[in-house]
């Protein structure tokens, strides 16, 4: 149930995250043309990629252990930030005059996280939604 | 000669101010997500301990919170990045030395 709960969530998230880098890529290609929206697109697909990366290492420890839990959690983070870092690197050093589009549309797939927290705010807390 | 040797000078104390930022942008970045992800993994913890059946739900909603939590010191460090390895405040000087 609880697998089921987390999919359902981790669905909505890469859903707003979609619509949101896709509106930053609108955005871009009115203020900047193709070569900006295209930037933050690829700053969106960023996002969107650590998001599946990070829930799929989290969803596997899905209703273990709480410690193993913690340790595929904050394993999970790790390999985000690096990758996140390794990407970001990439970026500055070889498309360094779209740096801003980019950082924007990976700023608006970090929304989504704020949306997905008001949502999750709502809902009670319940242990229903475990069993 | 002595104009270069003035630009050279220049471009060093942007450079070094620079590297000084990027400094403190990382450490800023490391601090927040340490303590952030320290007091998330403990009360976490706390919390299936008190009540192992929400253990299920409140990873869920660490999951969330986390994403919050990394974003911002990832997009701390993207600009640290930026700054690091495409210096946009070098612009107005390589400019002027150009033209």
């Amino acid at each position: 149930m609880i697998e089921q709960e987390f999919a359902k969530t981790v669905a909505w998230l890469l859903r707003i995250q979609a619509i949101l880098a896709a509106l930053s890529g609108l955005g871009f290609a009115m203020i900047g043309g193709m070569g900006w929206a295209l930037a933050a697109l690829i700053g969106g697909a960023i996002g969107v990629f650590l998001t599946v990366l990070t829930a799929l290492r989290v969803g596997l420890a899905l209703g273990r252990d709480p410690k193993v839990m913690v340790r595929a959690f904050y394993r999970a983070m790790a390999l985000k930030f690096v990758l996140a870092v390794i990407m970001f690197v990439i970026v500055a050093q070889w498309f360094a005059g779209y740096f801003l589009p980019v950082v924007t549309g990976y700023a608006a797939t970090a929304v989504a996280y704020w949306l997905a927290m008001r949502k999750m705010a709502n809902l009670p807390l319940s242990t229903s939604e475990t069993e | 000669m002595e104009a270069s040797v003035e630009l050279a000078g220049l471009i060093a104390q942007i450079q070094a101010n620079t590297v000084i930022v990027v400094g403190l942008m990382f450490v800023a970045a490391a601090i927040g997500t340490a303590f952030g992800f320290a007091i998330l993994g403990s009360k976490f913890l706390e919390s299936a301990a008190r009540q192992p059946e929400l253990a299920g739900m409140l990873q869920v909603r660490m999951f969330i919170i986390a994403g919050l939590l990394d974003a911002l010191s990832i997009i701390g460090v993207a600009f640290a990045a930026l700054l690091m390895f495409a210096n946009p405040l070098l612009g107005p000087i390589q400019q002027a030395a150009g033209g």
